[in-house]
């Protein structure tokens, strides 16, 4: 089992940047049809999104969200000696972003840094790969950088799920401490089965010489060429209400933790309606469950940082919060963690439409 | 009688979930129902987990033609 416990290591700030480009779902009446728009808005609670504009990569708010959150810590450059960036829209097929990222923030050569193809499960799989690469001593400060613009990928046509997903980038600073008293426990799993659920059929190695590059009719009625993003809404709903719930009580029930021990429960926030599902599921109070996707939509990886830096920031930063978090999605691919923040930097949520012009 | 009313809550059940009106008996056409889509399957899916504790999937949901089909998917 991928469950276990991981210790001296602290989360010491978090920030996260959207594009400068609200989006209200509304504004599709005319492309979508009143009825169905305003039916996609009761059933997931979504009314803004912010969207990339054209020029901007998911990368440019991953890296905007890090320059923040290095000032705002302090911190030296040439101590950060690793980066990680999650993502699923990377700026190109090679190489990592992640490099790319080390340049532009400007840290050291001694530095590790590549790239981690995920999305929903971003910040569980991140905070676990960051704190496993300080275990040696060699690394004590660690950047997990995650950004991904979800709806930009999507055929126009698709309102299945253009109107559900915004855009986003985050960075979370990790920092070894010795010090540290509270260890981070996480379960991570993965049902490759379910792979086509959410995927993009072309576009790198696999189906190169026969992708379509001209929309067609797919079964569910909608037009999209091979290389938009495809999600078969259901399934994910189906896998997120039965499998994430019973994931998180196998978890619990390893570790011997109850709901009462923990503040807040910070899921992934693909919609409202499937948060409170898990919640429910789970038997975790709705008013210790934050949701915020009604503002800002689904943000894919940076979910879980957005929900932190708008809802429990003032908490996160002046006292000792204990969370049960788990991120779910594309792969499939999900985790839950139990995470202390305690005294953590979390600069306001940036709105940003800086992109890289030497790319 | 008791099965009836059975039969009867899960019509108001399946009315509440999908959010429409009339009156219909148990062996309606699910085509008949402009509801009965993507959205309204999730819908579905979430009051028959809700309601009855049963968790189906969309294939399941799929294949079912009247209102009996999906009624028997908790029966089972």
């Amino acid at each position: 089992m991928a469950i276990g416990e991981l210790k001296n290591v602290a989360i010491k700030g978090i920030s996260c940047c959207l594009p400068d480009n609200k989006v209200l779902n509304t504004d599709y009446y005319e492309r979508f049809g009143r009825d169905l728009v305003d039916k996609a808005i009761k059933m997931t609670g979504i009314n803004t999104r912010y969207v990339t504009i054209k020029e901007q990569c998911a990368s440019d708010l991953a890296y905007t969200a890090a320059e923040r959150l290095i000032e705002k810590l302090n911190w030296d450059k040439d101590t950060i000696k690793g980066l990680i960036f999650i993502t699923q829209s990377p700026d190109y097929r090679k190489p990592s972003t992640a490099c790319i990222l080390q340049y532009r923030l400007r840290l050291s050569e001694y530095c590790a840094a590549f790239d981690v193809n995920l999305g929903c499960s971003a910040f569980i799989y991140g905070t676990f790969f960051g704190s496993l690469m300080m275990s040696n001593n060699d690394i004590n400060r660690m950047l997990v950088l995650i950004g991904d613009a979800g709806s930009r990928y999507f055929s126009p046509e698709d309102h299945s799920a253009i109107l559900l997903h915004g855009s986003a980038g985050s960075a979370i600073a990790l920092e070894y401490d010795p010090e540290v008293n509270s260890s981070i426990k996480y379960s991570l799993k993965t049902d490759g089965s379910g792979f086509k659920s959410l995927y993009t059929p072309a576009g790198a190695s696999r189906n190169a010489y026969t992708a379509k590059k001209e929309p067609y009719l797919h079964n569910d009625g909608i037009m999209r060429s091979d290389y938009h993003h495809f999600m078969n809404g259901l399934d994910i709903f189906q896998f997120s209400i039965t499998k994430v719930p019973k994931t998180i009580k196998e978890f619990l029930k390893h570790y011997k933790l109850d709901n009462d021990m923990f503040d807040y429960l910070v899921l992934h926030q693909p919609n409202k309606l499937m948060v409170e599902k898990v919640a429910k599921k789970i038997e975790f109070p709705l008013e210790k469950t934050p949701i915020n996707v009604e503002k800002f939509g689904n943000c894919n990886g940076s979910s879980i940082p957005l929900l932190i830096v708008d809802k429990i920031k003032t908490e996160a930063e002046n006292s000792r919060i204990r969370l049960l978090t788990s991120g779910f999605g594309v792969g499939l691919s999900w985790g839950v963690m139990d995470l202390t923040l305690k005294h953590i930097t979390i600069p306001d949520i940036i709105y940003s439409n800086e992109y890289y012009t030497e790319g | 009688m008791e099965g009836k009313k059975t039969v009867n809550e899960f019509i108001e059940k399946f009315k509440e979930a999908l959010d429409i009106e009339g009156e219909f008996d148990i062996n309606v056409e699910l085509e008949e129902f402009a509801e009965w889509d993507s959205m309204g399957y999730i819908s579905i899916m979430s009051m028959l987990d809700d309601e009855y504790g049963k968790e189906v999937n969309a294939n399941q949901l799929k294949v079912c033609k009247t209102l009996v089909d999906l009624y028997e998917l908790i029966s089972k």
